[in-house]
């Protein structure tokens, strides 16, 4: 409950300080799609370089975590912020059909791409028909 | 019957005034009161600004814009960030689970303090987040007065 009542508190002491700043996590948005060989995502991390992107697979959840660096004055003072905390955070729950050693991530521009191929048993094959 | 079960005793009673006050806080005509070029929850792209003593900072989060598709403009007070941003490229014939990313133009305008010099403005992308340094006008900025003898 502690830590619910820290991110929904909009009194600035809360924002200010360094505990409020590290316990939010923001949901970055995701775009989640399949095609035949692949589940393949997007995900919004601006602020995010390779070195803060953090990708983990463990009991088929895909998580996925970036810190946001962005350099900032020291001496800044904030007007407002529609874009409060200091890293992202998104977790996937994969199934059975992921071949997750051959998970592969990039990132460019702010933008994760991440692409999951299926195993060999759950892609969508193509049948020939044979004829006599 | 239905009383005995529906008793405030419960520990959800400790914690609703404070959730139904944050609650009116978000309800609350007050809380309607916004800037005119504020934008509702999940407009692209999200901005925050801050000041130091002798620039306004803007930080716009641009993930996958590129370069060569934004633009920026000043105009008295007014700044203006404009752009496309390209839907993933797919295949035909794709699945598609969730598509919570936006695409397309935007066009996002900020009021700046009226203090702001139009001709010292400087912009840099860099990892999705456009940063743009507007310095003060160069009365704005504090300065220190000499004190002479008399």
């Amino acid at each position: 409950m502690a830590e619910i009542m820290n991110v929904g508190s909009r009194s600035p002491a809360n924002q200010d300080s360094a505990q409020g700043m590290t316990a939010r996590r923001i949901l970055p948005a995701t775009d989640i799609w399949e095609d035949a060989e692949a589940v393949m995502l997007s995900v919004d991390m601006p602020g995010v370089g390779k070195d803060e992107l953090s990708v983990e697979v463990a009991d088929h959840t895909l998580t996925l975590g970036g810190r946001i660096q962005v350099d900032l004055p020291d001496t800044l003072s904030a007007r407002f912020a529609e874009l409060r905390g200091s890293s992202y955070e998104r977790q996937i729950a994969l199934g059975e059909g992921i071949d997750t050693d051959k998970i592969e991530a990039h990132i460019r521009d702010g933008v994760v791409t991440v692409r999951l191929p299926k195993t060999a048993a759950t892609r969508r094959r193509r049948i020939e028909i044979k004829t006599h | 019957m239905f009383d005995d079960l529906w008793t405030w005793e419960t520990p959800f009673s400790g914690d609703f005034p404070l959730l139904r006050s944050l609650l009116e806080d978000l309800l609350s005509p007050a809380a309607g009161i916004a800037d005119l070029r504020s934008v509702p929850r999940g407009s692209f792209p999200v901005v925050n600004v801050g000041e130091t003593t002798d620039a306004v900072h803007v930080y716009a989060f641009l993930p996958g814009v590129a370069r060569d598709s934004l633009e920026v403009n000043v105009e008295g007070n007014l700044l203006t960030i404009s752009g496309t941003r390209d839907a993933p490229q797919t295949e035909e014939g794709v699945s598609w689970y969730r598509n919570e990313r936006f695409a397309g133009e935007f066009t996002r305008s900020l009021a700046l303090p009226d203090t702001v010099d139009p001709n010292q403005v400087e912009a840099t992308l860099k990892n999705g987040v456009l940063t743009v340094q507007l310095r003060k006008r160069a009365e704005m900025r504090p300065r220190r007065l000499e004190v002479k003898a008399a």
